[in-house]
């Protein structure tokens, strides 16, 4: 049987910025991915899904706002509250009941790296730690829905590792949902679903496998590996042929070409 | 009821911890300890500063961040009656310790 539905979209655009008209259906425990180049038009795509901008379409939750719990690019943080106070502040708006002492957000302080800084106010946080705080607030509200912006590509591989982890885990228990903004190819593939647009416009929605299929498979020559013979001094040319799976970059390229864009 | 407490409890903090509160609120503090004019009014402009310095922290602060969170929590109600509890519970103690202090 089917997981209920989370977000029904139905020709969701925003022009001049998201030109095309985005169709698609999200159910509990899906990882939808959205890839493409910079200024393509993802972050446009998740604020309209928000509704933090006009759009023309229908966006249709089924589920309380209170629960998704959203990760922008540009932290959005008080400066003068402290680490602690933040987290429970982003809480306390969408109704989710947490104690400065409680189990959860040490919990949540520990996992994100942020529990020797909890007292810290955030204008004296380093970038690294203010991403990582606007993380750690989405976590604490995103009770069935995560939308995160961009952000993953601004973490370091230890903070990238946990997040996989933990949402990894609440997906696979059917707790929640992700979409998430990536112009990193290898990031777009742990989604279930890969959303490619280009130009405000989608080209494409998929599991990473059906997608890989539409591309070629890679081949790369290497030919300035050079060997040494034993005698004498002779130098030998070789050349090394490599096959590699076709990358969400080489989807993109191929579906490029289908559509005959630049 | 705890929830909305909690949300009164951030707005008074948030407006205890704001510079430009304390700028505008201590002047009117000044004012009326220096002019005898009627106490309403004074509370009145109490009010006014609180909702000028809220409502920058809340729109202009941090890109508009809060409001921005305000807004997806879909929090915007309960939020602004939180704050107008919080105005005024401020108010009434300045206005209070002003009283005092004549």
């Amino acid at each position: 049987m089917a997981s209920p539905i989370i977000l029904e979209v139905r020709g969701l655009s925003a022009p001049p910025l998201l030109r095309g008209e985005f169709s698609f259906i999200l159910r509990e425990g899906d990882r939808l991915g959205v890839y493409g180049h910079s200024g393509s038009g993802k972050s446009v795509l998740l604020r309209a899904l928000m509704r933090l901008m006009p759009y023309r379409g229908e966006v249709v939750w089924h589920v309380a706002r209170s629960s998704v719990g959203y990760a922008s690019q540009r932290p959005r943080l008080i400066p003068r509250a402290s680490v602690l106070q933040q987290i429970l502040w982003c809480a306390q708006l969408h109704g989710v009941s947490l104690s400065p002492h409680g189990s959860r957000i040490h919990e949540l302080l520990e996992q994100w790296g942020l529990q020797p800084r909890r007292q810290q106010a955030v204008h004296r946080l380093s970038v690294g730690e203010q991403v990582r705080l606007e993380m750690c607030c989405a976590m604490a509200t995103a009770s069935r829905l995560l939308v995160v912006d961009g952000l993953l590509e601004q973490m370091d591989e230890r903070t990238r590792a946990t997040f996989w982890e933990e949402v990894d885990a609440r997906c696979a228990r059917r707790e929640l949902a992700v979409i998430f903004a990536t112009h990193s190819a290898r990031e777009a593939e742990m989604a279930d679903r890969v959303l490619i647009l280009h130009e405000g416009r989608p080209l494409a929605i998929d599991t990473p496998d059906r997608l890989r299929a539409l591309a070629e498979e890679q081949t790369v020559q290497l030919r300035s590996v050079q060997a040494r013979l034993k005698r004498g001094d002779k130098q030998e040319e070789v050349q090394v042929t490599l096959h590699r799976r076709p990358t969400m970059e080489d989807v993109l390229h191929t579906l490029l070409q289908r559509e005959g864009l630049p | 009821m705890k929830p909305f407490a909690r949300l009164c409890a951030m707005c008074v903090r948030l407006l205890v911890t704001s510079p430009l509160w304390w700028v505008l609120a201590v002047p009117v503090l000044v004012w009326r300890w220096r002019h005898p004019a009627g106490g309403w009014l004074w509370f009145l402009a109490f009010v006014l500063a609180g909702a000028v310095a809220l409502g920058v922290t809340v729109l202009l602060e941090a890109g508009g961040g809060l409001y921005g969170r305000i807004h997806l929590a879909g929090a915007e109600r309960v939020f602004l009656a939180s704050a107008g509890v919080a105005l005024l519970v401020l108010s009434l103690v300045l206005f209070v310790v002003s009283a005092a202090l004549r």
